[in-house]
């Protein structure tokens, strides 16, 4: 039953480009890159236990990359989105010496000090347009009217792509290993999980995901600034969309984001309340709910029951 | 000559970062509490007396002591009704919460005050200056110096010589153990989180007289204190001191070579320093 609506949902959603217009259309975009965003976070923060509030780096990253590749190399601005993925990735590659220092506490605000060294240097480089940003050489790529479709098309396919990437990982035997070693690292390497490999797996995969999800967005935008590309907003969106709608759970991003335009599509008229309420959401959660609003369903699921009590 | 010139301007500023590292330095470094709303501390403290001057026409010198007692009660309150709730093994209920407290406090300033620059007149204070041997130095940011050196010392003899420092690093020794022994472990907590907001809005108000601050000011105020905590080494008061001075000269000369770098080369020593010597300046090594 479950099944069947799943991929009844699918299919209007792919389909919707036929029938919905154009601001219904951009909305859609949006919620499904803010899924994809939040689900990418949830692998590292909420599986892999690296919370970091500096992924706004990644965003930055991976909407950069489409533009540099699509005007630099001229590549064709449908699979730039997906390399712009893979450059954000090889980037997190690279920055883990530095960070994977960093535990808890210091990792989560390490990265956000590296996301900030990034913005100052993006900014100072010419070559990437500097503080007033770059135009999208690649827009010509494609015919006007495919422009938002395509947009919302890949936003679906960033999201969907995501959240199936997170299941099946988590059925997977990896999945357990990142697990246990967010539950009990000694204990997890008691057993012969190799900590560093398995973190590493997790924070590139969630860094290539974010800046595809992010290549997206600013492929429907048309247009790149530092300050827009690595707006903290990102990391603030992100982070209440994943605590009040569950960390560590695959339905939590998706319920998080529902709150999350439903909230601020009503308050649109009153300036920034809707992230005061999303503030005192997040808060409310953390106190009263710690497995966000996809712990509601759980009864009606009866997944833990599932699990055999260990003699 | 500049380079005693920018010597001196760098300690001097640095003398601010320390303040704005030492509320940080109380609750994360001694007190292992995490709090991302440092940096609202700061700039919500400075709004209140920009409240108290501009809206409600009270006196500066009276209004600096009051937004400092409701600071440290805001602070006080806050761990007691929310964060001690958080608080366990697991350090991340409590920065996601704190987190979320950093944004609901800067957009509910955006909203009250508007997005833009505020500053505290402090008038003639802000301009004048002392001419020692051949150098000019402000007054305003020696007062701010002295400040930080004064409030270092004075928390320095607090933890180390007083009833309630005794406490205070009983409970960052061992918080199971300290309850056995009859102390109110949440309320070391509150009063430790209230000391911290107090002297977080100390700064902000130096800085809103120094040069001017947004409600946006918050986040490079909390980097600048976590910069200044962990290069001065963690858990020690004179370290942030340290770590503050560094922090304070790196960013002048930068200012000097670089113009247009900002907060880069700050961030950058950061990084080094997390590379090189993790325990920071003073601090003894432990494994993060």
């Amino acid at each position: 039953m479950t099944r069947i609506l799943l991929l009844l949902t699918c299919v209007v959603l792919t389909v919707l480009p036929f029938f919905a217009g154009r601001s219904t259309l951009f909305l859609g975009m949006e919620i499904l890159v803010i899924v994809a965003l939040s689900q990418a976070w949830n692998l590292a923060a909420g599986y892999g236990g690296l919370l970091s509030l500096g992924h706004h780096a990644f965003v930055g990253i991976g909407g950069y990359a489409l533009y540099a590749l699509s005007r630099d190399l001229g590549i064709h601005v449908l699979f730039a989105v997906p390399l712009a993925g893979v450059v954000t990735g090889l980037f997190a590659l690279a920055v883990t010496p530095i960070l994977f220092r960093l535990r808890a506490v210091y990792f989560a605000v390490g990265m956000w000090v590296a996301a900030e060294i990034v913005r100052i240097l993006v900014m100072r480089a010419d070559w990437l347009g500097g503080a007033s940003g770059l135009p999208l050489a690649g827009a010509r790529d494609l015919p006007r009217a495919w422009m938002s479709p395509a947009a919302y098309w890949m936003a679906l396919a960033v999201a969907l792509g995501t959240t199936c990437l997170v299941w099946w990982l988590m059925r997977s035997e990896f999945g357990l290993r990142v697990r246990a070693l967010r539950d009990d690292e000694v204990a997890a390497r008691s057993i012969g999980v190799k900590p560093h490999r398995v973190r590493l797996t997790v924070f590139v995969l969630s860094a290539t995901a974010t800046g595809m999800a992010a290549a997206v967005s600013f492929f429907s935008t048309l247009f790149i600034t530092p300050l827009g590309a690595f707006d903290m907003g990102w990391v603030i969106t992100i982070v209440f969309v994943t605590v009040i709608g569950g960390m560590g759970r695959l339905s939590g991003p998706v319920l998080g984001a529902a709150l999350y335009f439903i909230l601020r599509e009503s308050l649109a008229d009153f300036g920034n309340w809707y992230l005061i309420a999303l503030g005192v959401a997040a808060i409310l959660t953390m106190l009263v709910l710690p497995g966000g609003l996809a712990s509601l369903m759980d009864p009606f699921f009866n997944r833990s029951k599932t699990v055999k009590e260990q003699p | 000559m500049i380079a005693i010139d920018i010597l001196i301007n760098g300690l001097l500023l640095g003398g601010l970062y320390a303040l704005f590292g030492l509320g940080l330095s109380l609750i994360f470094g001694v007190m292992k509490i995490t709090n991302i709303a440092h940096g609202e501390f700061a700039i919500g403290g400075a709004y209140l007396v920009v409240t108290a001057v501009l809206f409600l026409g009270v006196p500066l010198w009276v209004a600096v002591p009051v937004a400092l007692l409701v600071a440290f009660g805001i602070g006080f309150a806050l761990q007691l009704v929310l964060i001690n709730r958080v608080l366990g093994d697991d350090p991340m209920p409590a920065l996601l919460t704190t987190f979320g407290l950093s944004i609901v406090i800067q957009n509910l300033l955006v909203e009250v005050f508007g997005a833009d620059n505020r500053a505290l007149d402090i008038g003639l204070l802000a301009t004048s200056g002392i001419s020692v041997g051949g150098f000019s130095i402000g007054v305003f940011p020696v007062i701010m110096f002295t400040i930080a050196i004064g409030l270092f010392a004075c928390l320095h003899w607090m933890l180390n010589r007083s009833k309630t420092g005794r406490n205070v690093r009983a409970t960052s020794d061992d918080p199971e153990i300290v309850v056995m022994m009859g102390v109110d472990r949440a309320r070391v907590f509150a009063m430790i989180m209230g000391l911290s907001a107090a002297l977080a809005a100390l700064a902000g108000i130096l800085l809103a007289m120094r040069g001017s601050i947004t409600p946006f000011s918050g986040a490079e105020r909390l980097l600048i204190a976590f910069e200044v905590i962990v290069i001065g080494g963690l858990g020690s008061i004179w370290g942030s001191l340290a770590g503050g001075l560094v922090l304070g000269l790196v960013h002048v000369i930068a200012l000097r070579l670089d113009p247009s770098s900002g907060p880069l080369y700050g961030h950058l020593l950061l990084l080094l320093i997390l590379l090189a010597r993790p325990e920071g300046l003073a601090g003894k090594v432990h494994s993060r």
